[in-house]
């Protein structure tokens, strides 16, 4: 807090693309020590998915040839193995990548589909705003997870239905936070100065009202990658996830357990303490990026 | 007031209309219409052709729709394509235990969620903070289903003190509601503590302190009944949510309620009755918002509609 006093107040104020900003969030971000959790979390996760190959002891595919049935975590199988005698710990680590492949992709084509509207319904107003913005209201009129298992089912199985139907529920409320976002950065005076100078509209947008609208976005899709992991958990859950076996999410897994929740508790167990871990992890960093981002822009 | 109630309700009209036509056109897009489910492995083309006429299948869309329209807005959801039951009587009966899962889930919420909020809003930064903040993000963070399979996997399988699944009126309700109530309880906790702490600093909360007022006095009839408007949104809207986070739960305990029915009708593909299911829900939805908005003006008085 007494740093907070040194700072100059003119921070946020006209549109930078300055690498100081960044750098000066992070250390907020990492001065909190619930915020280093986060980052932790976040940073052990991602590296889970991309070097899953190197970390995981064993193939995810491949059984114990000599043990095809479930096993107690032991020594050799920390997690245990699951009924077809896999290692649950390799699993786990796998399903990090089709977890977070499915969440991320999700998640950032619902934040470009919802941009895109939020700034031309914000931007231009009129009819194109009205009909765009009814949409949304019906969209948002619908309890989020009875959509999303109503678009799963009729989409049908498979990551890439899963990933339009998780995308399909996000993009409304994207779009509505950056349309109000919008329309108050719409009037100030560098936006009417820079219309003045003659700058057309699709660079007013991107040079000086996206920039001013970063802050809510970056906290908003941050706290959104924890929910739609929660999301795609539940749907893969239900059985509405994706159809092969092999490419297994964290959700996947749980809903194989099921038959065996008495047999091998464990099987449940693991993967859905994966899944609470990478949701409080994102939600940890969402939480500390909002209060270093409010800081700045006091 | 009226005339408030009128164009509030007015206004639900395109969105009731959006409901059901998105519900419509969810319908027909869904694979593998429910004849081809009826008549099965048989691949007889003339029994497939005979249960789309019978089902009213081979219609022109637009007529379906009209006729969807027009039944639906007498309050007629159809019957459902496997057990031949009216969709009404199936969700009527469905309705009610998800009502009181979702009540008991909304009521262990306030009854922590709120005195935690107060709790870390009195003491800031204080370890009673620390623990409550952390309580919340856990809430937030832990999947439904899971959580309730581990409770059934401790106190119903290593313990044997609890039933593992169905519903009642009794202890039955007590492990669905725990697993409910996290996400709830999460956001109650943090708005209660964000507008404790605005209300705590305002100006008349300082009289009331020179005053010499007992602290109980000021939290809760001073400080507590400005912040309730705020308080009551989020856990308004949050009811909303836990009918529909209900269904997980549901499914795991085997819990007899509209979620199980809609988890299903998706696995049946008995189109009417999900179809139905969504209709309900989202009127509950619209019709929980509607009430919070009306609820306003008897809670502030300040509040005028015109």
């Amino acid at each position: 807090m007494t740093q907070k006093s040194s700072q100059p107040i003119v921070t946020n104020l006209a549109p930078t693309r300055d690498s100081r900003a960044v750098n000066k969030t992070l250390r907020r971000v990492l001065r909190s020590p619930l915020g280093v959790v986060g980052v932790c979390i976040v940073l052990g996760t991602l590296l889970c998915a991309v070097f899953a190959p190197a970390i995981a002891p064993y193939d995810p595919l491949k059984g114990d040839i000599t043990n095809l049935y479930v096993k107690q975590p032991s020594g050799a199988h920390p997690f245990g193995t699951d009924d077809a005698g896999r290692d649950i710990l390799s699993r786990a680590i796998f399903g990090a990548r089709i977890s977070l492949k499915i969440a991320l992709l999700s998640e950032s084509s619902g934040l470009a589909l919802g941009v895109f509207i939020g700034l031309i319904t914000g931007y231009f107003g009129g009819w194109l705003d009205t009909i765009l913005m009814r949409i949304v209201d019906i969209f948002m009129a619908f309890p989020l997870l009875i959509i999303a298992i109503a678009l799963a089912a009729a989409l049908g199985t498979g990551d890439d239905k899963l990933i339009v139907a998780l995308t399909l529920t996000i993009w409304p409320a994207v779009a509505r936070l950056v349309r109000s976002q919008v329309l108050s950065v719409r009037e100030t005076e560098y936006v009417s100065a820079a219309r003045l100078i003659g700058a057309n509209s699709i660079r007013i947008m991107r040079r000086h009202i996206l920039p001013n609208i970063l802050t809510p976005l970056i906290v908003f899709t941050t706290l959104g990658v924890a929910n739609v992991i929660l999301q795609e958990a539940a749907l893969s859950f239900l059985g509405l996830g994706s159809a092969d076996r092999n490419s297994a999410s964290w959700g996947r897994m749980l809903n194989d357990s099921r038959q065996f929740l008495i047999a091998a508790p464990w099987m449940a167990f693991y993967p859905g303490l994966a899944i609470l871990i990478a949701v409080f992890g994102f939600n940890l960093l969402g939480d500390a990026l909002r209060d270093a981002l409010d800081i700045q822009s006091e | 007031m009226p005339r408030y109630l009128l164009s509030r309700v007015v206004q639900l009209i395109p969105t009731i209309f959006g409901i059901y036509t998105l519900a419509f056109i969810l319908m027909r897009v869904l694979p593998g219409d429910p004849a081809t489910f009826l008549v099965g492995f048989r691949d007889d083309p003339q029994a497939l052709a005979d249960v789309r006429r019978a089902m009213d299948l081979d219609a022109p869309v637009l007529n379906q729709y009209v006729t969807f329209l027009r039944s639906t807005l007498q309050g007629d959801l159809g019957r459902s394509y496997l057990t031949k039951q009216p969709i009404t009587v199936m969700i009527g009966q469905a309705f009610g235990p998800t009502i009181v899962l979702a009540l008991s889930a909304m009521l262990l919420s306030v009854s922590i969620g709120i005195p935690l909020g107060i709790l870390s809003a009195l003491y800031k930064d204080s370890i009673w903070d620390n623990i409550s903040r952390l309580i919340s993000l856990i809430g937030v963070s832990i999947p439904v289903f899971w959580l309730g399979v581990q409770m059934q996997i401790v106190f119903s399988v290593q313990h044997r003190w609890l039933p593992i699944s169905g519903a009642g009126f009794d202890n039955h309700l007590i492990m669905p509601s725990i697993a409910l109530c996290g996400g709830t309880l999460a956001l109650l906790t943090r708005m209660t503590r964000s507008v404790m702490l605005d209300q705590l600093n305002q100006d008349y909360v300082r009289t009331a302190k020179g005053k010499g007022l007992r602290s109980r006095v000021i939290v809760w009839r001073h400080a507590f009944r400005n912040a309730f408007l705020p308080i009551l949104t989020v856990g308004g809207n949050s009811l909303a949510n836990l009918l529909s986070g209900a269904l997980l739960v549901e499914v795991v305990f085997s819990y007899p309620g509209m979620g199980r029915l809609l988890v299903q009708a998706v696995n049946t593909r008995d189109y009417t009755l999900l179809q139905g299911l969504i209709i309900v829900f989202a009127l509950l939805y619209a019709g929980i918002n509607l009430v919070i908005d009306l609820i306003y003006p008897l809670v502030d008085p300040r509040i005028q509609y015109h």
